[in-house]
């Protein structure tokens, strides 16, 4: 394969942040999951929101088919759902980030982790989640995918960062707001904690 | 009734839940319709219990009589101990004219040449199925009816399936098998269970199973659910291609309850040289037990791979407990799942 | 003489007599009027269903002859009430198909495609008996690096691997499946019989049976004597779903040995089973 190829190829399957005009009062949230499990739940709390239209697009990972191209409404906001307690969740997450534009990186894209709680957990990954998370410059948020409060709380942070995102919220904007909610890593993670 | 019926008894009562024994009962034929509506089972076990004592008494009825009612009850409820499969292996040419009254004969002849004191008992399930129990006893003690082994064949087919067989008793029964069905040898198929018609249905293929198509299988239809004109799946043929290769692998619709699959591994140990110097090292292969187990093991196999947990194409050594009808493996450095037969 | 023919006169119009007030009876039975009314009815009504059938069918085979003729030109024809020659031209095409499938059974086809980009393939084999499709059954086997069959549904009590020997699949194909298509529709035939006769003979009881429904044990009842006779059946070539051997056991065996009954032996060895018996039951032999 050829240079120019393959710069044609990864220009192809790149998500950009802003190759589409916006639609009216309208926001469009795209959900990542290898497991395909929690999205769904999220997907359709999210639609019932009433102020704005909501669509959600659901993948289960990155790059996106090139047949949906045309359809696809422009992407204000990237979702990464990971479960912790298993490690392919993250790294098929990883893999996926390097089909993003890096305009989605001023403050389109957020981490939703789930099972953080389970004692199955290694602290290992849970850290790596978060080097991840600050690394990108994108907030990392903590679900709980079992009950219906949790999905409710996690739509909640969702659409209010998704309609900054969007911009319709007249006084803020996407990087402005990632500045604030953005993950900071402690400066104590990588020490042993016993000292 | 001697002690011993009424303990046989009484051990059939209390294993028994109340309405299966009103099943048991109902089909049992030596019972008259006043008698069977006489026993009150809304009472507790011991009344139950006394109340039969009488009616066998009253009857003359003896220990041969309770093991026909134990049968008829096992019969209907084979759900219960663990059920191995057996495969007969060679068939002579007549092996598939034998009959059932002539299997009868020849098995219950093999069998009481081998050992002396044996009882058997056989009988016709609706389903075509012959039921086998066998009291053992030995040269000197009588046919013990307190452990029988149960046994299940279909004629024509060359599986058995048995429950509770010790290994001493093992040899007589598979040399009267075998010389009564017209097969020349017997293996271990491998397959065990607490649901003898999941490992039945696994075997004789009576599950329901998902072949290539050409024309649009149901299964695309039923994946596509109807959802909020908002919500759009990005990699929606992803999703249906998975799980037409899960249903491919593991059957669709009900599939056999399985409940364990073992995996017993005598590979070479891979990793990195440096961080366990001692495991990579070491001479000869590396033992290790992979246990799966559920309450429905395949349903959770196909759960997973469809729902993209699991990665699809399903892996052979997951995919071969349908495909050769076991689960349990040794898994030898060649990388192919093969036995120890 | 002439007294003779008076009287022969008087008791002529006496014997007219009786018969015209014979025939007035006869008008006053109403009942049978009515009944063979209703049944010239029915008949006429059977008649105007055939004819309507008789219609239907023309209709489609004219439409399919016109299908086959100018396949690609849209007919303009019959469009007057469309919705029912919509209906015409899905039966036609329906039977069309159909028709076209049979012939693709007939000369041999069977329905394979390619799986997992031609390193395998998956062969269903429909079984048919009398017109009715019955159960289809799915092999799926490896090509490459010899072919071998991977997955199929089956039962074990068709020596599916021994039918592979016998015909030397890794050879060629063909004949191995021309010989376990012939086990299965002989299988599914001989199944297909056995419901038939328990669904359509209740006054038989099916004593013994088995998997592969190639023993058969009936008890047949004879009407007036309600002697009872012991029918066996015995399908020992398993590609064919007629009896290899057919006989009788009973205890009177005068009635074994009259003619009628060994017609009765070589009837069910000839045809199936259901017909046999259906057979036997109109001449009145059997319950």
């Amino acid at each position: 394969m050829k240079v120019g190829d393959l710069s044609v190829y990864i220009d192809m399957s790149l998500l950009k942040p802003f190759s589409k005009l916006p639609a009216l009062n309208a926001a469009t949230i795209l959900l990542v999951e290898r497991e395909e499990r929690f999205q769904q739940n999220l997907a359709d709390a999210l639609v019932g929101d009433t102020t704005v239209t909501v669509n959600v697009r659901l993948a289960k990972s990155l790059p996106l088919p090139m047949d949906n191209e045309e359809s696809r409404p422009r992407i204000d906001l990237v979702v990464f759902i990971i479960n912790l307690t298993s490690e392919l969740s993250l790294k098929s997450a990883e893999a996926s980030l390097k089909y993003l534009d890096p305009g989605y990186f001023l403050g389109k894209v957020c981490f939703l982790a789930t099972n953080a709680r389970n004692t199955s957990v290694p602290t290992e990954r849970l850290d790596a989640m978060r080097k991840l998370a600050a690394s990108l410059h994108c907030p990392l948020l903590f679900a709980e995918d079992q009950t219906p409060d949790g999905v409710n709380s996690a739509t909640e942070r969702l659409l209010t960062v998704l309609k900054v995102a969007a911009g319709l919220v007249p006084t803020a904007t996407a990087l402005y707001l990632s500045s604030l909610t953005r993950c900071t890593i402690p400066p104590d993670i990588d020490q042993p904690s016993f000292e | 009734m001697d002690d011993f019926g009424r303990r046989l008894l009484q051990r059939l009562v209390r294993r028994t839940p109340a309405q299966a024994l009103k099943a048991t009962l109902g089909k049992w034929e030596r019972l008259t319709v006043a008698q069977r509506q006489s026993v009150d089972f809304t009472q507790p076990k011991v009344a139950v219990m006394e109340q039969l004592v009488a009616i066998f008494e009253e009857n003359g009825w003896t220990v041969k009589h309770i093991t026909e009612l134990e049968m008829i009850n096992y019969m209907e409820n084979a759900n219960r101990g663990m059920w191995h499969a057996f495969q007969m292996t060679d068939p002579k040419d007549d092996a598939n004219a034998v009959e059932m009254m002539q299997f009868k004969e020849q098995f219950k002849s093999h069998l009481s040449e081998l050992v002396r004191h044996v009882s058997v008992k056989i009988k016709k399930h609706t389903d075509e199925a012959l039921w086998i129990r066998i009291a053992w006893g030995d040269s000197y003690s009588p046919p013990n009816h307190l452990k029988p082994t149960y046994v299940v064949h279909h004629l024509q087919t060359p599986y058995v399936f048995v429950t509770s067989l010790n290994s001493k008793q093992k040899p007589f029964l598979v040399q009267a098998l075998i010389l009564s069905t017209g097969y020349q040898g017997i293996k271990d198929a491998n397959l065990s269970g607490q649901k003898l018609t999941a490992i039945r249905d696994l075997l004789m293929k009576q599950y329901q199973q998902i072949f290539p198509s050409k024309y649009n299988s149901p299964l695309t239809e039923k994946n596509e659910t109807v959802s909020n004109p908002h919500i759009e799946r990005e990699q929606s043929e992803h999703a249906s291609k998975r799980l037409q290769m899960a249903c491919e692998a593991f059957g669709d619709g009900i599939v056999p309850q399985l409940q364990t699959a073992v995996y017993k591994l005598e590979t070479k140990f891979r990793g990195d040289a440096n961080t366990n110097r001692t495991m990579t090292k070491r001479e000869g292969p590396f033992r290790c037990l992979v246990k799966f187990a559920s309450t429905n093991l395949l349903e959770s196999f196909r759960e997973c791979a469809s729902s993209g947990i699991a990665s699809t194409p399903v892996s052979p050594l997951l995919s071969s407990i349908t495909l050769k009808g076991r689960n349990y493996f040794v898994v030898t450095e060649n990388g192919l799942p093969s036995s120890q037969t | 003489m002439e007294g003779a023919s008076s009287k022969g006169v008087l008791s002529h119009l006496s014997h007219l007599e009786v018969v015209t007030r014979s025939r007035k009876c006869e008008a006053q039975q109403p009942g049978r009027v009515a009944e063979l009314k209703a049944k010239a009815a029915a008949l006429v009504k059977q008649r105007d269903q055939l004819k309507a059938q008789i219609q239907i069918q023309q209709n489609l085979q004219k439409l399919r002859k016109s299908m086959n003729k100018h396949s690609n030109e849209e007919e303009e024809e019959m469009d007057e009430d469309s919705e029912n020659s919509q209906l015409l031209r899905l039966m036609a095409r329906h039977s069309h198909l159909r028709d076209l499938l049979d012939a693709h059974h007939l000369i041999g086809g069977y329905d394979v495609i390619k799986t997992s980009q031609g390193k395998g393939m998956c062969v269903s084999l429909a079984t048919a008996y009398e017109g009715v499709y019955l159960d289809t059954y799915n092999l799926e086997l490896d090509l490459k690096p010899k072919l071998r069959i991977r997955r199929h549904n089956i039962p074990p009590f068709i020596p599916l691997n021994q039918l592979a020997e016998q015909s030397n699949m890794e050879a060629n194909i063909k004949p191995f499946l021309h010989l376990l298509s012939q086990h299965l529709n002989a299988f599914a035939g001989r199944k297909q019989q056995l419901k038939l006769v328990k669904e359509n003979h209740k006054s038989i009881e099916v004593m013994e049976s088995n998997v592969l429904c190639s023993i058969l044990v009936l008890m047949l009842t004879v009407p007036r004597q309600k002697t009872a006779v012991l029918c066996t059946l015995d399908y020992t070539d398993q590609t064919r779903c007629l009896p290899t051997n057919a006989r009788f056991e009973s205890e009177d065996k005068e009635l074994l040995n009259s003619p009628d009954w060994k017609k009765h032996c070589s009837l069910l060895k000839d045809t199936p089973l259901h017909k046999a018996l259906t057979t036997m039951k109109t001449i009145g032999s059997i319950m």
